[in-house]
């Protein structure tokens, strides 16, 4: 077996060396009607055999020939640079950097990634990332609830947040589930005459998402405004940060704690994961900061170096106490978001923005011109909703007949949307693929 | 400050700017297609005041630049692929190469979670064969694949235990933990609710029965342990254990951590364990990545199936479905499905583990591993403490008692293993043992790496004794010297910022 370097040989003379007879005395003190019998388990693959088996398994479906599906994992064009160098084998097969000496490379990056998660959510602190969006959002409430202390106000979620996020903060809080309260919507964005007046009631904390399940970017300098005259902490989540190039960070509008989705940049879309999630805050609040977190510092020589720090905030030192149970990341995620921001840079993120918007803006207008379907006018940025004369689901299902998929059905998370189809436009998007949208809706509504 | 030792460095070691300093306005890394629609200028479509122009002091870097920058960091990195990795805990085994060419097949790497399960069905399948395998070598009836990790593992387990005991409108409030559990069990407890209370460590380095015999009562929900355990020892009452819990009604987590030294020797289910998580970064050799991703599927018994978290995959007729229909769930544990990306590495490397003419590639992966430790255990006898020395499982723990006599720690012998080419062995865990050093070699090494590695540890207890002035300044033959730990808390510098 080529992963197992033990020949007989080997294993006779380390046999030896413990004065061991044979291997069965390893473990001797595991009694014998407790060992596992014969294993059901299929014949061993050679790496010839695995290419094939992996091969027919990706074939058990055929790729859509078009996708427009979003709805928080958005297919992006990865530059070569990306994968080359995030599979090199020192980042891959590297442990979480506890010896600093021997693993600058890694500490290196996670400390430019939380440079530039910062620059990008307009905040001033942020740790090494989390798994995903989702539970960097559902981590960001807990954080709330803790610099909250003993106060046992209301948890206001937006209802325009994706409700897998939902359902992932209904997880991680439900100790506290019964502060939890919903603000409705109004159309396609949260309601604002009820969320001011609830906020003027007083509320612990405030979770909104933008863009939100709709696409639709929420009015964060309204909000910023009723935010800063109340008490409540305000917690946000962003599922494309690709929307970061064009709009300002939440941070910019007096968010507390700012968490995003990392997955545009840089990681294929893989069902959903791995991923990676941002999660930056203001520097008030680091002792209430879940997950690792890279400083600067130098070495006996004086040189500079970097190392995991304010550690005792962690599982590892503080157990029972420590602000989070979160230990292995997906840093590998992280860092090849990291490398995609790098070689975009400030014009690039720019204009992949730019591309982006006008893209969808003009899938927009050729459906609102050439269908009768209604699209509302709340802004977006890379995605919409078409609101279906039929159930979107039938629309899906017509186009996965025609072999690619036009959108996600938002009926599938709440029968209330039944009609309505998210539908997700990027740079990978050329018009020609445009126009068989809107022709395609045309036809079919 | 000297040009040639701070900003230049050398060709093997070369200095490495920051991004932010290697920027210059202009500079462009980036190639994107020619818009071949009319641009829509920002202010036209979206909220004035949310618009912005830049993103403040984003770098600006060409693309040969920013290979040069990632290539030179990497090279400041050890990593399994360099040497060998003897972090107890971690099983820093091989990676193999052919899981992370599999996972890359377009096939599978570009599947969107939303899309209708017509196009799903390569990741449905990976699994669901996945599940199957892990609940042949654990014996246990279900597995769930949200858990992005082993934490997060506990996590659902954890909340599984919890809602197995709501739906008995049972009102227990206790778990028990051994003391020389890793801190994310007593976390994650934490997080889920429960009050802990600790095992001591028995004197032959295992939990006795009389001491669960004197902490069980009615309020325990659950135990969770760790088998083998952290000091590398079989927990050699597990299943005596196990029965003592399951009278009060309460549920067996079994940490599946260091599965690598038992799997295939014995199931945990047959062991009386309910729930348990696998570290899929650890025993199914998946690349830790410098701290992830891993995954952490979690595994139950027949009747706790109801509580796993949403969606659980299934077979139907040819193909397979997401069931949402489980009306007991504990909850979505995260945005989507898990770890997919994991799941096909592990998926390769348990295919390629399997069955052979007289046992199984598992089977023989355990033992080499269990030998390697107990070679190591043997050769460093005598030259450091070995608290419990008796067989051990996967990983054996040692401390720094005699070398204290010298004024030399733990700490020390550690960062001197770095001059001698070896990442060090995981230190001061577990608690209970002082001074602790956890070495754990895997299945992975061969004779003449685990007798050099030894060699070079005799060596470093020679120098402690005659020499101890060179471990305390350890380590000068690498990247960097000590750090100043507590200056970065002193001085915090979280983010780069111009000077």
């Amino acid at each position: 077996m080529k992963y197992i370097p033990q020949a007989r040989e080997d294993q006779k003379q380390l046999l030896d060396a413990i004065g061991f007879k044979n291997t069965e005395e390893l473990f001797t003190h595991i009694p014998a009607q407790l060992r596992a019998k014969k294993l059901n388990y299929p014949p061993a693959q050679s790496e010839m055999e695995l290419r094939e088996t992996f091969k027919q398994i990706s074939q058990l479906s055929t790729l859509p020939k078009l996708n427009f599906a979003g709805c928080g994992i958005y297919a992006h064009d990865i530059p070569s640079i990306v994968p080359f160098l995030q599979g090199r084998s020192e980042f891959a097969t590297s442990y979480t950097p506890y010896q600093p000496e021997i693993s600058q490379g890694t500490l290196q990056a996670i400390f430019e990634f939380q440079t530039l998660a910062c620059q990008l959510t307009e905040t001033e602190l942020s740790n090494a990332s989390m798994y995903d969006g989702a539970t960097a959002l559902a981590e960001g409430v807990l954080m709330g609830i803790r610099l909250k202390k003993k106060s046992s106000g209301k948890i206001l979620l937006s209802g325009a947040l994706h409700p897998f996020y939902e359902q992932t903060i209904r997880t991680y809080c439900e100790e506290f589930k019964d502060r939890i309260e919903k603000i409705d919507i109004e159309k396609d964005h949260i309601d604002l005459v009820k969320l001011e007046k609830i906020l003027q009631s007083g509320a612990d904390i405030l979770v909104t998402q933008s863009p939100n399940i709709f696409g639709v970017i929420e009015d964060y300098s309204q909000i910023g405004e009723w935010i800063q005259k109340s008490e409540t902490l305000w917690v946000t989540s962003t599922m494309e940060p690709i929307s970061f190039g064009i709009l300002r960070g939440p941070g910019a509008f007096g968010a507390h704690i700012v968490t995003a989705e990392g997955q545009s940049f840089g990681n294929a879309a893989y069902l959903g994961g791995s991923s990676f999630g941002i999660f930056t805050t203001r520097n008030e609040y680091l002792r209430q900061l879940p997950g690792r977190l890279v400083g600067e510092t130098v070495d006996t020589k004086g040189r500079r170096s970097y190392t995991l720090t304010f550690a005792t905030r962690e599982q590892f030192i503080r157990r029972e106490k420590a602000t989070s149970n979160i230990c292995t990341n997906n840093n590998l995620n992280m860092l090849a978001g990291l490398i995609h921001m790098a070689t975009l840079g400030k014009q690039g993120l720019k204009e992949l923005a730019s591309q982006n918007l006008s893209l969808c803006e003009y899938l927009k207008n050729k459906i609102r011109t050439e269908t009768k379907l209604s699209i509302s006018n709340s802004p977006t940025f890379n995605e919409f909703v078409v609101e279906t004369t039929k159930p979107a689901s039938a629309i899906v299902e017509q186009a996965a007949n025609e072999g690619w998929v036009c959108g996600v059905d938002l009926g599938r998370f709440n029968p209330a949307w039944k009609n309505k189809l998210l539908i997700h436009v990027s740079e990978l998007h050329k018009p020609q693929d445009l126009d068989k949208v809107a022709s395609f809706l045309k036809q079919n509504l | 400050m000297s040009l040639l030792e701070d900003t230049v460095g050398s060709v093997l070691s070369p200095e490495e700017a920051t991004l932010f300093e290697r920027s210059h306005p202009g500079r462009i890394g980036y190639s994107l297609p020619t818009l071949t629609v009319p641009r829509v200028e920002a202010s036209k479509v979206l909220p004035k005041d949310q618009i912005r122009d830049a993103v403040l002091d984003f770098p600006e870097i060409s693309e040969n630049e920013v290979v040069r920058h990632f290539v030179r960091l990497s090279q400041k990195n050890y990593s399994i692929d360099t040497g060998f990795y003897p972090l107890g805990s971690c099983t820093m085994k091989y990676n193999p190469k052919i899981n992370e060419e599999v996972a890359k097949i377009p096939g599978i790497s570009n599947l969107h979670p939303l899309w209708p399960e017509k196009f799903l069905q390569p990741a449905l399948s990976i699994q669901f064969q996945l599940g199957q395998l892990l609940s042949s070598v654990t014996g246990l009836a279900a597995f769930t694949f949200q858990p992005n990790a082993g934490a997060h593992g506990e996590y659902a387990g954890m909340k599984i235990m919890r809602a197995y005991h709501e739906a008995k409108k049972s009102k227990k409030t206790k778990v028990l933990i051994p003391d020389s559990a890793h801190g994310t069990n007593p976390a994650t407890c934490a997080m889920v609710g429960y009050e802990i209370v600790p095992i001591p460590t028995g004197p032959s380095g295992v939990v006795e029965i009389e001491d669960i015999e004197k902490l069980i009562d009615q309020d325990v929900a659950g135990i969770m342990m760790t088998n083998p355990n952290t000091l590398g020892l079989y927990e050699k009452n597990i299943h005596k254990i196990a029965e003592l819990i399951h009278k009060v009604d309460g549920i067996f987590y079994m940490d599946g951590a260091n599965f690598n030294a038992i799997m295939g020797i014995v199931r945990p289910a047959d062991l009386g364990v309910d729930i348990m998580h696998i570290n899929v970064h650890k025993t199914f050799s998946t690349p830790h990545g410098g701290g992830g991703p891993g995954a952490g599927p979690v595994g139950v018994r027949e009747d706790l199936k109801k509580f796993l978290p949403l969606p659980v995959v299934e077979k139907k007729g040819d193909g397979f479905i997401f069931n949402y229909d489980l009306p007991h769930t504990m909850g979505r544990m995260s945005g989507y499905f898990g770890n997919f990306s994991i799941h096909v590495r592990a998926l390769a490397y348990m295919l390629s583990i399997g069955a052979t003419e007289d046992s199984t590639y598992i089977q023989q992966m355990a033992t080499a591993a269990v030998l390697n430790a107990n070679y190591i255990r043997h050769r460093l006898r005598g030259h450091y403490d070995i608290p419990f020395d008796t067989t051990c499982m996967h990983e054996v723990v040692l401390s720094d008692k005699i070398q204290e006599d010298f004024g030399i720690k733990t700490l020390d012998i550690a960062k001197r293993l770095m001059d001698y080419g070896y990442h060090p062995m995981t230190v001061y865990f577990p608690l209970v043992v002082h001074g602790a050093m956890m070495i754990e070699p895997t299945e992975s090494e061969t004779k003449e790496t685990l007798d050099q590695f030894c060699d070079v540890m005799i060596q470093i207890a020679k120098e402690a004794k005659s020499t101890p002035e060179i471990l305390k300044t350890a380590p000068t033959r690498v990247f960097r010297e000590r750090l100043d730990e507590l200056r970065a808390q002193k001085q915090p510098r979280l983010r780069w910022s111009r000077a």
